[in-house]
């Protein structure tokens, strides 16, 4: 187990806190933790990055992957407390927008 | 430490620039976090704004993470040479890898689809740096060049 998560399920949404900072090593859990989180149809899938330092593209391009699956039942996904470093590393991929990032 | 060897003080008089950092990491995505604090440093040394360093740091860990994943297939038993260089307004980075080496066109174009899921991390490397510069050696494997410059901080490039 490499990276640091908490799970919450609150109603219809779950909520990941990541405690760890998201680059190729720790994408591949990532991907896995979030598909698990699929098998109920969640409406909403909350990404808490308020502990992470650094996201890069390997982390951006899991998170559109999981909107992407989330989107086969109108479900949404979620980025909250971004950090500005990863705030601005999200605007450089310009998907900032599309991850619902203000 | 003032009983240096004669070796060690000739390895030290081999044209070692003080400017320069060389680091020779395993092909392995555990080493991402080694390389990240190494590139944050240096780029901290050469006094970078903050912003500037973590996009420097960006840059480096998408860059090895793609020698990681297409130059060498994933395979972590690899070596990759980082050189990180120190110029006057800037600095430069060197990756050197053994590995299969991408058509260049795909990346000088920005034809990038074919690197997938590479091909948002050589964006981004674009956008955070100044100079992009990638290249087949002649006995194997690529060099890439990035090139940062200080000056005013500038609002994210998007792709």
């Amino acid at each position: 187990m490499k990276l640091k998560y908490q799970l919450k399920i609150e109603e219809s949404a779950v909520r990941i806190t990541i405690e760890d900072d998201i680059d190729m090593h720790v994408a591949g859990e990532l991907r896995k933790v979030l598909r698990g989180t699929f098998r109920t149809e969640p409406s909403l899938v909350i990404v808490d990055l308020a502990q992470v330092r650094f996201i890069d593209s390997s982390g951006i391009a899991t998170l559109i992957e999981a909107l992407k699956n989330l989107r086969k039942w109108n479900g949404a996904l979620r980025v909250e407390n971004s950090s500005e470093t990863v705030r601005d590393t999200f605007d450089i991929a310009g998907l900032r927008e599309i991850l619902g990032i203000e | 430490m003032g009983n240096t060897s004669s070796a060690e003080a000739g390895a030290g008089d081999t044209g070692s620039d003080p400017s320069t950092v060389r680091l020779i990491f395993p092909s392995s995505s555990e080493y991402l976090s080694l390389v990240r604090c190494a590139a944050g440093w240096f780029a901290d040394k050469c006094q970078f704004s903050e912003k500037d360093c973590s996009r420097i740091v960006l840059a480096v860990v998408e860059a090895t993470t793609n020698i990681i994943r297409h130059a060498y297939g994933g395979d972590p038993r690899k070596a990759i040479t980082l050189r990180m260089t120190h110029l006057d307004g800037g600095l430069e980075l060197e990756f050197l890898d053994q590995g299969k080496s991408v058509d260049k066109k795909d990346l000088e174009k920005g034809n990038v689809e074919k690197l997938k899921p590479g091909g948002l991390g050589v964006q981004m490397m674009k956008s955070c740096m100044d100079h992009f510069q990638y290249e087949k050696r002649p006995g194997g494997g690529a060099r890439l060049i990035l090139r940062k410059l200080k000056g005013p901080p500038c609002e994210a490039k998007p792709r």
